[in-house]
């Protein structure tokens, strides 16, 4: 196994920023060819009429994971070595319950807020500039909130640990999940888009 | 050509549930990567890798960095005589216990230091075929009272280079040896006024990934 290579020592620091940036341009685009720099567009999302976020994600989510565990069915991979974002629960889903209501008043996400900066829509740069207000806020008042951001610590908690299944078997059930999705998506659109 | 026609949709579900029913029968995701081979530590012995030089650890310790552990490994008795500010002691023969491995966990940068670099490098070795992942502190704590605590001043041809690593020794110094106390009664709070070193880039290590 040769990979993941940064963990592997097999290039350092500053060429791995490098290759961050080159992999965070090529998302940006693919973001922006996506359609994801319209805000109207994103925020359809949220009247069932165009399902194009939903499905995008979970196919990237999809495609990703597959190829994840098969580069570690091949020996290329060591899945233990990857980074995992540790799960700490209660702010979690306070922050993600934030960032959802956000989303739709402002019709980004933080990334998407970025990529409408990079093509000059001034829009997203008035929310790129209220989540750095939030962050500066947030900053502040940490104390405040110290004692929420560990409540729930899970460490690096995955789905195939909670549910004791193997990875595999996980994995086939975010394909059903995901094919199921993408059925119902189709089936709002019809239902709602503007379109019939 | 449009893409949608090249890829027909039955086909593409078809493919996703055959490749999932396959990872779902197959051990994917939990093969791990063998212990690093003797060519693997070698290339990262030369490559410089598995070791910090004094003046960085010193620069870490006065800049308090949270997730810095110092790991002591002489006997407790030389530990007890003198260690760095922050330093726990585990001895080398009680490394490879389950309770001091325990403490080593991957979210430090961790040091290893003996009195010369001989035993912290060979713990180094050793732990790194465990998968845990160290620092030797290099030229061990010998190197540090000569380098740290007493540096002597570089000559009058000394290079630009030199007369700044004896500014930051100087300064350094005096924040471990409290302000002119001897090395001996080291153990008190260290508290100084001379002028705060300047501190070299910390290493990326692990605990820091993510957004």
């Amino acid at each position: 196994m040769s990979a993941p290579f940064y963990k592997f020592d097999l290039f350092g620091y500053e060429t791995g920023l490098v290759i961050a940036f080159l992999i965070g341009v090529a998302f940006g685009f693919t973001l922006e060819r996506a359609g994801f720099s319209s805000s109207r567009k994103l925020a359809l999302q949220f009247y069932l009429r165009d399902m194009t976020v939903l499905k995008v994600m979970f196919t990237a989510i999809i495609v990703a994971m597959t190829g994840l565990l098969y580069l570690n069915l091949a020996d290329v991979l060591d899945m233990s070595k990857i980074y995992l974002n540790p799960t700490v629960l209660y702010p979690q889903m306070l922050g993600g319950a934030i960032m959802g209501v956000g989303f739709v008043i402002g019709g980004y996400c933080p990334g998407t807020s970025l990529v409408a900066s990079a093509i000059g829509k001034i829009d997203g740069f008035f929310y790129v500039g209220g989540a750095l207000l939030g962050m500066l806020i947030y900053g502040e008042v940490f104390p405040f909130f110290q004692d929420l951001t560990t409540s729930g610590a899970m460490g690096n908690a995955t789905l195939s640990d909670w549910l004791n299944l193997r990875p595999g078997v996980v994995a086939f059930l975010v394909i059903l999940m995901a094919l199921g999705l993408f059925y119902v998506a189709e089936m709002l659109e019809k239902r709602f888009g503007e379109k019939a | 050509m449009q893409l949608t026609q090249i890829f027909d949709r039955r086909l593409a579900v078809g493919l996703l549930l055959v490749l999932g029913a396959l990872l779902a029968l197959s051990p994917a995701g939990l093969r791990q990567a063998e212990q690093l081979s003797a060519q693997d530590i070698s290339h990262m012995v030369t490559g410089k890798s598995d070791h910090v030089t004094a003046e960085e650890v010193s620069a870490w310790i006065i800049d308090k960095q949270p997730d810095l552990l110092i790991v002591d490994l002489r006997s407790s008795e030389e530990y007890q005589q003198y260690h760095l500010p922050g330093a726990v002691n585990i001895p080398l023969t009680r490394l490879f216990e389950p309770e001091s491995l325990d403490q080593l966990s991957d979210l430090y940068t961790i040091v290893l230091y003996s009195n010369g670099g001989t035993h912290a490098a060979q713990a180094w070795v050793l732990l790194q075929q465990m998968g845990i992942k160290s620092y030797v502190m290099l030229g061990g704590l010998n190197y540090w009272v000569d380098a740290i605590l007493n540096p002597q001043p570089p000559g009058d041809l000394a290079a630009d280079s030199e007369i700044l690593q004896y500014q930051f020794r100087k300064g350094a110094s005096g924040f471990f040896n409290g302000g002119g106390v001897s090395v001996e009664q080291e153990n008190q709070p260290a508290q100084s006024d001379a002028p705060r070193p300047k501190l070299p880039p910390r290493r990326k290590k692990k605990g820091e990934e993510g957004c």
